[in-house]
């Protein structure tokens, strides 16, 4: 888990501050971004290996992040989670440049589990 | 970066020697290599190979980002310009795109420079913090009906209505023109329907397959319609239609049946999506959900999903509100326009019509008869073409519409009357003169020769008739052709300058005829009438700070510097792309848009606009200029603009000092096997050579990098004169003064620094010592012509100073007349050339060849103030070897 650097980008505090928590226990070496506009930003410049995006933000939101990163051809792989009540096709999701989606509330053990099978890749 | 200087006479001694020490000891060392006493220690020249290709990697990703930036201001600028529809995720989208490529440009930056930019920082962060406050609004329209009636609907609804709604409204309701009642299904009604169906996300994520490159649009866009046309409307919805149908009854006495219209949001205003939606004529109350489901499902036709693509307005915010309108038991239909779009200045109103309903006439099917009223209604008379149409479509209850025989002795009657076609005439002047600017309107006349108004829409002339506008008759055409950057007109006197002269002088009033565009030309915005250039692009930053200012602009016209006299005065039409000769009264207006300055005012001006302006303020206004400022520094930067252009020009001196700061990379290098007075090294950081075989030498043939090839090309033309002696047989001054040059060519040594080019298959970057001169070109020629550019350095010689200055001098000539911007100071030249075609730019490499050789050779030529003139020329001419100079001599 040495040296695989992730972006948190969600504008829920309580949420970011915990998984904040729990990846850093488990070596990750963490950031967070409370909106997808800084978040953007720190992306460009901070060369991270996982970025994982909530779907739903004020501003910019995850969708519109993904595709400035598709756009821009950063090699960051994106983990998505959404709150949606609709769920995303996972197939188009995918193609379209995510790594993988989440689908909130999860076990968090599963977005550990993600986030090493992105960092693998 | 280091500066490199040439050895000049004020170096001190003890710099000298240690110089001429150094070149002593490199030269040796060079040749124990090549005799096999010495092994090469180069270890890390395989790394700094591999460093140069991220660094040009790098580059390649900030021009393209740059380029992205300045379509993104071009786009905000338009939208501010055009006061048209502006979606409810516009801003928010562009802005985004802005803040991204300006942050990849600076991480690029930093990347090629190893973070010599640090003072980046602060600007980058105060600019993402203000945007971000405005991103963060909520859209200041959240629209609340999901229905609205016709009486009710006014212009100001446009967001709700749509565009073509809105304006039936305000049609019906200020100006009280007869017009059809109905209602519309407001975007906030499409809302529901995409939310409550379920389908929202569903289309979000065919729309995102749509923007990826694996995306089939056709396949794409039935699958969309299908969906859509299945789901259930949601009820509340539906019982709104109902209800609203039922008062519309009420209203008019009677069971209408209805035309379902879209009315998408900026349709007819600043998107014509002409023709790319779906209407559903004579639909009865039970069909209504139906037809309302159908005409949604239009948004996604393939034709409007390749319009949103093209136009970069996303589906997830192309939103539609859809019309209900009482259908007009129709005997007559057609369309009126206020200028006839063949020929606006001619002074009439073009009115076309048919008999039965218009789908004949908009489809094209039929040849309608067109009447020709006099815009002053004066007792002039009215001209008519008949009508060739022998079948008329009628409504066909149950089963939409059917095409109705015309009987052959009504062929070719009139469809209107004298005074019908004058009505319909003033109707259509007072509607020009209420949304100011001319307009494309559709009416119809019913059973009792009512005549009523269907729809007006701003008469897109210039994307209709565009540069095949017919000129205005007794005006000599100069110029026709180019790329508007700004719409509009202005007349005054031509005034040719380059961006290096004097600006203080230019006239109030003027028209500025320049061979390229240039930032600094800002000076002259609020002088200028309107500006014409040769070359440059809608995209750069002076047709960016033309909009700004609203300077009408035209450019790219290949011909304005050689075809304009300075000082003639002048007529620029920039919307029509022409140039007339002496001032054209053009009736006042000021542009051939449909875009009237002063209709700018009467709009309301929206949240969402308000929003737009403040957005671009941090966006867009461009105040770093002049990179010889000393305010051109990071600093500087107030906009996102200013750290783009400081950046970009930042770049491009760190790429340029490459190629002279590799050090000794000849292990890892290809020689190039060609016949020159240098050892030229190529590093190939892909696609620059083909295979050799394993040799470490390249033949001229193999050399595929195409700015290389072409430079190479002009660099051993056989017209020019090679280095060694070669006997001319000519007596005179020049025949003395060339024999000098060529005899002498200054200090070419057998061991001289080797010279680099850093190559790809489209990119070169070429540092070369020769003798005393010191060459820099840096270029990228591939097809996009938005990406290419030249960069090019001649500094220093072996001559003395006055006679290096006057080279300098010549070298910038000739520089100049090829189009380039050039920026000389004593014994230097700096020129840049941009986005040229692919073809050009090799031509311009080729020129650079060609100047390079010819000019190895003249510092000793330059022996009077004169001979920079002759030297000139005589290069332009193609007189390399100056025979024809030297027989001109000869009395």
């Amino acid at each position: 888990m040495k040296d695989i650097k992730v972006l948190l980008v969600d504008d829920e505090v309580d949420f970011t501050t915990s998984l904040s928590r729990v990846l850093t226990r488990r070596g990750f070496a963490v950031e967070v971004s409370s909106d997808g506009l800084t978040g953007l930003a720190r992306i460009i410049q901070g060369n991270f290996d996982v970025v994982v995006l909530d779907v739903k933000m004020p501003g910019m939101n995850g969708i519109q992040v993904l595709s400035e990163i598709r756009r821009l051809s950063l090699p960051t792989r994106v983990v998505l989670l959404t709150g949606h009540f609709s769920l995303p096709d996972e197939e188009n999701t995918l193609k379209n440049g995510a790594f993988a989606y989440l689908l909130k509330p999860y076990p968090v053990l599963k977005l550990v589990e993600l986030i090493e099978n992105a960092a693998a890749r | 970066m280091e500066d490199i200087k040439p050895p000049d006479e004020a170096e001190p001694a003890v710099q000298k020697m240690n110089r001429a020490a150094a070149r002593i000891r490199d030269g040796l060392l060079f040749f124990l290599e090549t005799i096999g006493l010495r092994r090469s220690v180069n270890v890390d020249s395989a790394a700094q190979v591999a460093r140069l290709k991220s660094y040009h990697t790098e580059f390649r990703k900030l021009i393209s980002a740059n380029n992205s930036f300045l379509e993104t201001t071009a786009d905000l600028e338009h939208k501010i310009l055009s006061r048209g529809y502006i979606d409810p995720s516009f801003t928010k989208r562009k802005v985004m795109r802005a803040i991204a490529d300006v942050y990849a440009m600076v991480e690029s930056l930093n990347a090629i420079s190893r973070d010599r930019y640090p003072d980046l920082k602060k600007p980058l962060e105060r600019s993402t913090a203000a945007l971000k406050i405005l991103l963060e609004e909520p859209d200041p329209l959240i629209p609340s009906t999901i229905v609205l009636e016709m009486p009710a609907i006014l212009r100001s609804h446009a967001d709700l209505a749509g565009g073509k709604m809105a304006n039936l409204g305000e049609i019906k309701n200020v100006l009280r023109l007869p017009s059809p009642d109905g209602f519309v299904v407001t975007t906030e009604g499409f809302r529901m329907l995409m939310e409550e169906s379920g389908i929202r996300s569903w289309v979000q994520d065919r729309h995102m397959e749509l923007l990826s490159e694996s995306g089939d649009a056709a396949k794409i866009s039935n699958a969309l319609r299908e969906r859509i046309e299945e789901v259930e409307v949601p009820l509340p919805l539906r019982e709104a239609i109902f209800d609203l149908y039922d008062r519309l009854s009420r209203r008019t006495g009677s069971s209408p049946f209805m035309a379902v219209r879209s009315s998408a949001l900026g349709e007819d205003s600043d998107f014509s999506y002409a023709g790319q939606f779906l209407s559903v004529l004579n639909a009865n109350r039970e069909e209504l959900p139906g037809a309302y489901l159908r005409v949604v499902a239009s948004l996604y036709s393939p034709e409007a999903i390749q319009y949103q693509l093209l136009h970069g307005i996303l589906s997830e915010s192309a939103e539609m509100a859809v019309g209900f309108i009482a259908m007009v038991d129709t005997v007559t239909s057609g369309v009126a326009f206020s200028k006839d779009p063949n020929q606006p200045d001619s002074g009439h109103v073009l009115i076309q019509a048919v008999l039965g309903l218009g789908v004949a006439l908009v489809d094209g099917k039929t040849s309608p008869e067109s009447i020709f009223v006099p815009r002053d209604n004066t007792a002039q008379n009215i001209v008519r073409i008949p009508s060739q149409q022998k079948s008329r479509f009628v409504p066909s209850p149950g089963a939409g519409l059917k095409e109705v025989p015309i009987a052959p002795e009504e062929i070719g009657q009139d469809c209107l009357t004298d005074d019908e076609a004058r009505q319909i005439a003033r109707w259509a002047l007072q509607l020009e003169a209420y949304f100011a600017g001319p307009q494309d309107i559709e009416f119809a006349v019913d059973k009792n020769r009512q005549i009523i108004v269907l729809q007006s829409r701003p008469l897109r002339l210039i994307s209709r008739v565009s540069h095949t506008n017919r000129p205005v008759d007794g005006f000599p055409v100069l110029v026709k052709g180019g790329e508007t950057a700004c719409p509009g007109m202005g007349s005054g006197p031509a005034v040719h300058l380059d961006e290096n002269e004097d600006m203080n002088h230019f006239p109030e009033g003027a028209i500025l005829v320049a061979k390229r565009p240039s930032p600094k030309f800002i000076r002259l915005m609020s002088k200028a009438r309107a500006i014409v250039t040769d070359f440059g692009s809608t995209t750069g930053h002076m047709a960016s700070l033309a909009r700004e200012f609203r300077v009408p602009t035209l450019l790219n016209t290949k011909t304005a510097t050689r075809d304009i006299p300075p000082g003639i005065t002048v007529t620029v039409d920039a919307g029509s792309g022409i140039v007339y000769e002496g001032e054209v009264p053009f009736a006042e207006e000021c542009g051939s848009e449909g875009l009237r300055c002063d209709s700018w005012e009467q709009k309301p001006a929206s949240p969402r606009f308000e929003l737009l302006e403040r957005a671009v303020k941090i966006v867009v206004p461009l105040n770093l200029t002049d990179p010889r400022s000393h305010e051109f520094a990071a600093d500087g930067c107030r906009t996102l603009h200013d750290i783009a252009r400081y950046v970009h020009e930042k770049s491009y001196e760190e790429m340029f000092m490459m190629g002279s700061n590799v050090g000794d990379l000849r292990t890892s290098a290809y020689q190039l096997d060609v016949f020159l007075p240098i050892d030229l090294y190529l590093i190939d950081l892909g696609g620059g050579i083909a295979d050799t075989h394993g040799s470490r030498k390249v033949k001229r043939s193999q050399v595929i990098s195409v700015p290389l090839a072409a430079m190479l090309k002009g660099m051993l033309d056989k017209k020019i004169p090679r280095f060694g002696a070669k006997p001319i047989d000519v007596s005179g001054f020049f025949s003395i003064m060339m024999r000098h040059a060529v005899n002498n060519p200054e200090g070419e040594s057998t061991f001289h620094d080797p010279c680099y080019a850093i190559i790809s298959d489209n990119y070169l970057n070429y540092a070369a010592r020769v003798g005393y001169h010191f060459n820099i070109v840096d270029t990228y020629c591939g097809k996009t012509p938005n990406k290419n550019y030249i960069s090019l350095t001649f500094r220093g010689g072996a001559a003395d100073f006055i006679r290096r200055s006057r080279r300098t001098r010549a070298i910038a000539g000739i520089l100049k007349e090829h189009g380039f911007s050039v920026h000389q100071s004593h014994d230097m030249v700096n020129a840049r050339l941009s986005k040229a075609s692919r073809e050009e730019t090799a031509g311009q490499l080729e020129m650079i060849g060609r100047l390079f050789q010819f000019f190895r050779q003249m510092d000793a030529a330059m022996t009077n103030e004169n001979s920079v003139n002759l030297i000139k020329e005589a290069f332009l001419s193609g007189d390399y070897d100056l025979k024809k100079l030297m027989a001109q001599e000869q009395p």
